[in-house]
């Protein structure tokens, strides 16, 4: 069991929705985290998600959030946001997401003690290659409401000796 | 008066399938599959490094992630005449089975078996009579009336809450459920328990392939999985005795559960053997290469022409020409430029996006082809193709299923019968428990040749210069897959994905010819247009996956999946 799961969720070939993903390389480039705190690019779990979240005490995802206000606008949601939405008909495997899978663990036992998470809204979620620029912009901002998050229960992140900007595989040419 | 009925998840962006049907009289008349988003996906590869693709393609689709990884690495190694090391096929080998057990696991409870089962109708089961139900199918020791009334209770408050919670979607009390509620509660039951299996299988990948659902293992030549069996911090023992009894659970759970389940529902709807066939030619691939140059397989595949077995035509490998000049991709009614018939490594992707026309162009997936015909791909495809070619593994589960089902139906069932909505459903069971042998002997045979001394995992890949292609295959869970790439001085020049959702829900075709998803929804019934339950059932056993999922989540969401009728 970890205290802390951070997971980045999405499409990294699908433009703004590669920011989960993308906001993790930024936290791993920068910070180091406590052994028993896991910090992942989960990309598309899909119907592995049950697995991965399973058996944490707290998880923070970071996630693209559909149109709802301007591109880059950094959200929080709690637990019941999460879970307000109606779990929907199933027709491809892809359909099963958060709501659902929350929903299974409470039945099945191992959900995480609490949930959290940091959405971006974003512009274009198409299959392309790159952020847009307001989204990129959000990284710094999302990035410091998951380390503070984080703080609140305890997980301090270090900031690394070797700190860098590295670009992520994706966006590398 | 004949109705239209469409489902089209258009109020999730995830969502890419669209159904259309028309009823008269109670049945479907007309159908059509598309898919309502771009795959833009091959044009990011062209100019990159062939081997640096993989990690691409492995990120095309949520579901269907380590697939595109084997694919990827098995072309380029092709085209490059690569051959690669025992133990990297042995280690690709149970990466592969694992991941098939795991899809085929969660495919039926957690994406179809609320098609067949209702939850609310598992309260008035009697759990003493559920358990001995159970009792009678297997000797599986999580069937126990304590468990059965422990599962039943938490069914019980969730209704109570007034929140069905994950059910709350399903199509409760609808006329065409069926299942007596002991068979209800025993599903619900292994519906739970599939979760904790599911996990094994996750944790065989990850072992090897460093994480899931992206695996981090794989290259062009190998693995990267450094073996040396007195080293802690790579591939030894321990790690490799770590994997076995994993398996062990998971080929327990598959062998126990997961098939008598299939068995009972199968013979206790037996009408649905006799809908959803559809495209009757099938298309397999073999896999599970057991030496380094891909010629020779643990499980067979082939084509079977006509629903007819005794057609049954093998294919020896990736570079049998009768599989690789058979394929090509038809974009009449797609939302491409062109129109007829391309091979992968002439194919082009240029979008050119109409409405949704009934008689045009419809949906943004190709139509693949195979010497010019439609086929269905997937395990009820690699199912018969093992069967016709005398597999002894095929064999063996395909005739203890039909057995089963026989005894549970009270009629005998046949091969013939796999034609079906059910047959996909039996196929892929029979296709996961043959796969968790498989599994535990590539484990075997990665254990015995590390053993002997062999810790070889990789051939570095050379470049020359000019042209090369080469085609990359994988019988993957959803069917055979394949990757086409044009290598043009070491950078990619064409690089085509023809997926088996693109085989099954292939739009119609230059000639007319339906896809097999269309196909198989001729017939039908349908009770009630606005729970077209039965549409869904049929579909479902396709296990569709359209390709490239964007996960966009939508907190403002309220309605998953859109179902319209038009009077």
């Amino acid at each position: 069991m970890s205290r802390l799961a951070i997971f980045g969720i999405g499409n990294v070939l699908a433009q703004d929705d590669a920011v989960g993903p993308t906001v993790i390389h930024w936290l791993n480039s920068r910070y180091t985290f406590p052994p028993d705190v896991v910090v992942e690019d989960l990309g598309t779990p899909a119907l592995e998600l049950p697995t991965h979240l399973a058996g944490h005490r707290f998880v923070i995802f970071v996630d693209a959030v559909a149109p709802s206000g301007e591109p880059g606008t950094v959200k929080l949601y709690d637990r019941e946001d999460l879970l307000s939405n109606p779990p929907g008909l199933r027709v491809t495997p892809h359909d099963p997401a958060l709501t659902e899978t929350l929903l299974l663990l409470e039945l099945t036992g191992g959900a995480p003690g609490d949930v959290k998470m940091v959405g971006i809204v974003a512009a274009e979620t198409e299959m392309a290659l790159g952020l847009s620029p307001a989204v990129r912009d959000a990284i710094p901002l999302a990035a410091a409401t998951v380390l503070e998050l984080a703080e609140r229960v305890g997980v301090i992140a270090l900031l690394r000796p070797d700190a860098s900007d590295s670009i992520p595989w994706w966006e590398a040419a | 008066m004949s109705k239209r009925i469409t489902i089209d998840p258009i109020t999730r962006i995830e969502g890419h399938l669209r159904i259309d049907v028309e009823v008269d009289g109670g049945e479907v008349k007309k159908a059509w599959a598309s898919s309502t988003m771009w795959r833009g996906i091959e044009s990011m590869l062209v100019g990159r490094d062939p081997r640096d693709a993989w990690l691409f393609t492995q990120r095309f689709c949520g579901v269907c992630t380590t697939v595109h990884a084997m694919a990827s690495v098995r072309s380029v190694e092709d085209a490059l005449e690569l051959e690669v090391p025992l133990n990297a096929q042995y280690i690709r080998n149970i990466i592969m089975t694992a991941h098939a057990l795991h899809d085929h696991v969660v495919h039926f409870y957690q994406l179809s078996a609320l098609d067949w089962v209702d939850v609310v109708s598992a309260l008035k089961a009697d759990p003493a009579k559920a358990a001995a139900i159970a009792e009678s199918l297997s000797d599986w020791p999580g069937n126990s009336k304590e468990q059965m009334k422990a599962v039943q209770d938490k069914v019980k408050n969730l209704v109570a809450s007034g929140q069905l919670g994950i059910f709350a979607h399903g199509y409760w009390g609808h006329p065409a459920m069926k299942l007596p509620p002991e068979i209800n509660l025993l599903a619900v039951s292994h519906y739970l328990q599939a979760l904790e299996y599911q996990r094994y299988a996750n944790q065989v990948v990850a072992i090897l392939g460093g994480k899931t659902p992206h695996i981090q293992n794989v290259a062009v030549g190998g693995v990267a999985n450094a073996i040396n069996l007195d080293s802690p911090a790579t591939l030894n023992l321990d790690r490799i005795y770590s994997m076995k009894p994993l398996l062990d659970k998971i080929t327990s759970f598959v062998q126990k559960v997961y098939v008598p389940d299939v068995c009972a529902v199968a013979g206790l709807y037996p009408e649905w053997f006799g809908y959803g066939g559809g495209v009757k030619n099938y298309l397999s691939v073999p896999d599970i290469p057991l030496d380094g140059r891909n010629t020779k397989f643990a499980l067979p595949g082939g084509t079977i022409m006509n629903g007819d077995i005794g057609t049954y035509k093998p294919i020896k490998g990736q570079r049998d020409p009768y599989w690789r000049k058979g394929v090509t991709e038809d974009s009449t009614h797609s939302y491409y430029t062109g129109g007829g018939p391309l091979h992968p490594f002439e194919g082009k992707t240029e979008p050119q996006f109409t409405d949704f026309q009934d008689d045009g162009k419809y949906s943004w997936v190709k139509s693949p082809r195979f010497e010019g015909k439609p086929m269905q791909v997937g395990p009820l495809a690699n199912v018969l193709c093992g069967y016709a070619a005398g597999d002894p593994l095929m064999k063996k589960w395909t005739d203890a299923a039909l057995s089963n089902i026989s005894a549970i139906a009270k009629v005998k069932a046949t091969p013939a019968m796999l034609h079906s909505t059910l047959g996909r459903h039996g196929a892929r069971a029979i296709r996961a428990a043959v796969y968790s042998e498989i599994a535990m002997q590539q484990w075997q045979l990665l254990l015995d040749n590390v053993v002997k001394g062999d810790t070889t995992i990789y051939n570095r890949p050379e470049f020359p210069k000019g042209t090369i292609e080469g085609v990359g295959f994988h019988e993957a869970p959803r069917g055979t897959l394949s990757h086409w790439v044009v290598v043009e001085d070491g950078k990619i020049k064409n690089y085509q994905a023809v997926v088996p959702t693109t085989w099954n829900a292939s739009p119609r075709d230059e000639k007319g010819n339906v896809g097999p998803y269309e196909a198989s929804l001729l017939g039908n019934p349908v009770a009630q247009a606005d729970h077209p339950l039965e549409v869904l059932r049929t579909i479902h056993s396709f296990d569709p996956c359209m390709a490239c999922a964007v996960h966009v989540f939508d907190p403002e969401r309220k309605r998953l999946a859109r179902v319209k009728v038009l009077g």
